[in-house]
């Protein structure tokens, strides 16, 4: 941690999964504990650390929460509060679900539960059937299935289709 | 993991437009990722509300098994739970008719700002066999069942009884008694984590309140003595506990037409580190008063128009 501090100036290279560069001061880079774990153990020595799942658009988002949230004191709560809400209102799924996969991967705790949380107020009220299509999940219930799990939990879809 | 991966198939859009079929396809293997990933799927879907949970158990076998995990259950234990009461009024004995539709419970849910819009209003159930409540008890599992022990309250020897001079219920994973000392005087005690025991978890003074509700003192003619006695028109509802931040702790009184929310105040520990001093209040402040739709009635020396029932989501099938 002492070694964070005194290099504070320091920048990193991160290689988005479509080959873009970012270059990215150091305490930025340390609201991801992956990377915080790799600056620690030193496996930084090469210039450009390459992150193969995420693309550059994704990155980009990503990096931009990371600063907003490394640059801002804790006393700013509120503030931050406004920023994340701001940051998502207008995403689509798609944006979404790269996000939440991004911060999943460079373990980013406060950008997984805002996306994740976003997520699901998205999806709380919709039917099931189109909870499947937005995961492209493939319905595996026979009929006889369906209807039975349906009934034995009826309370919970009233006013479902 | 690799079990899931197979069942979550892509269904890759057919016949879509040229120009978004590239972003199409990347929101799908995106979706399908996180399909494939029990870890992350379940960080969505434990922050969606209980009931949008239960019905996505018909999504797919995968999600139903995903739901009813145990790892899931942890989880959602993770996350604040809702914590509401259930009301009952109580009708009077000589009321005839007897209304022809069984009693309704009243949600109450004490802090609104949790998690968004209360899950029901009210709850009607349909008399049944003559069960003027309704409620029937289909199944209980005796295994579970073992004796506690009643607390003993230091240099009090008051027989304790649930109902009249106590009061026994449950908030946020914790067993709670609230024992009548004297009139204005009570004990909270809660269960140790591991069951061995009781402890005083608040000491609750409504002197104060008493004199800042001047409305909650009443008084009758005694028929016998001819004289006026006077009682206090109040009852504890139940406390609720928030384990994770305990400033937000209460205690439900019920006076006439209202419930007040009476926040404990936390003060170091005075012998054994595990007392804590309740203290009143905000006596007359809107923001902790919750007005009561219709009129009670006062009907006794102790005023408890209300059966209380707590109110605990959960995703057992009962």
């Amino acid at each position: 941690m002492a070694s964070s501090i005194e290099n504070n100036n320091e920048k990193l290279t991160l290689k988005s999964s479509d080959g873009e560069e970012f270059l990215v001061e150091k305490h930025v880079a340390l609201q991801s504990t992956l990377l915080q774990n790799m600056l620690d153990s030193d496996c930084s020595s090469a210039d450009v650390i390459p992150l193969p799942k995420i693309d550059a658009r994704t990155l980009a988002l990503v990096l931009g929460y990371c600063k907003k949230h490394a640059d801002a004191s804790s006393s700013k709560q509120g503030e931050l509060n406004s920023f994340d809400s701001e940051f998502l209102k207008d995403m689509d799924m798609g944006a979404l679900f790269n996000l939440v996969l991004a911060a999943n991967f460079m373990e980013i705790k406060g950008l997984l539960d805002i996306a994740a949380q976003k997520i699901a107020d998205t999806i709380k009220d919709k039917p099931h059937q189109e909870v499947r299509e937005i995961f492209h999940v493939e319905n595996d219930y026979t009929p006889e299935e369906e209807a039975a799990v349906r009934e034995e939990n009826r309370w919970a879809f009233e006013g479902f289709p | 993991m690799r079990k899931h991966l197979r069942r979550c198939k892509a269904r890759v859009p057919t016949a879509v437009a040229q120009s978004t079929v590239e972003d199409d396809v990347t929101t799908a293997s995106s979706a399908i990722a996180i399909a494939g990933n029990d870890d992350i799927l379940s960080e969505i879907i434990v922050r969606a509300p209980l009931k949008s949970q239960v019905r996505f158990k018909s999504v797919s076998k995968s999600w139903l098994s995903l739901i009813s995990s145990p790892g899931f259950s942890l989880l959602r234990s993770s996350f604040p739970r809702l914590s509401g009461l259930l009301l009952r009024k109580k009708w009077p004995y000589l009321v005839h008719p007897a209304p022809a539709a069984g009693p309704s419970f009243e949600f109450f849910l004490p802090k609104s700002s949790l998690s968004g819009d209360p899950p029901l209003k009210s709850l009607n159930f349909v008399p049944s066999n003559g069960n003027f409540s309704g409620v029937d008890i289909l199944q209980s599992c005796n295994e579970c069942i073992e004796e506690m022990p009643v607390p003993a309250i230091p240099g009090f020897r008051r027989h304790l009884r649930n109902g009249k001079h106590m009061l026994f219920g449950e908030s946020d994973g914790h067993l709670h008694l609230i024992a009548e000392l004297f009139t204005t005087k009570f004990q909270v005690f809660e269960m140790e984590n591991d069951y061995s025991g009781w402890f005083v978890k608040y000491h609750v003074d409504l002197d104060g309140f008493v004199a800042a509700f001047p409305a909650v003192v009443r008084s009758y003619l005694d028929p016998l003595t001819t004289v006026r006695r006077e009682y206090y028109a109040f009852s504890i509802l139940g406390v609720i506990r928030r384990e994770e931040n305990e400033d937000e702790s209460l205690l439900l009184l019920n006076v006439p037409d209202k419930i007040v929310r009476c926040y404990f105040e936390i003060f170091p520990s005075l012998k054994d580190g595990t007392l804590k001093e309740l203290l009143y209040l905000l006596p007359d402040d809107e923001r902790y008063v919750i007005r009561l739709s219709g009129s009670s009635n006062v009907c006794g020396p102790r005023y408890t128009n209300y059966n209380v029932f707590h109110y605990i989501e959960s995703l057992a099938l009962v």
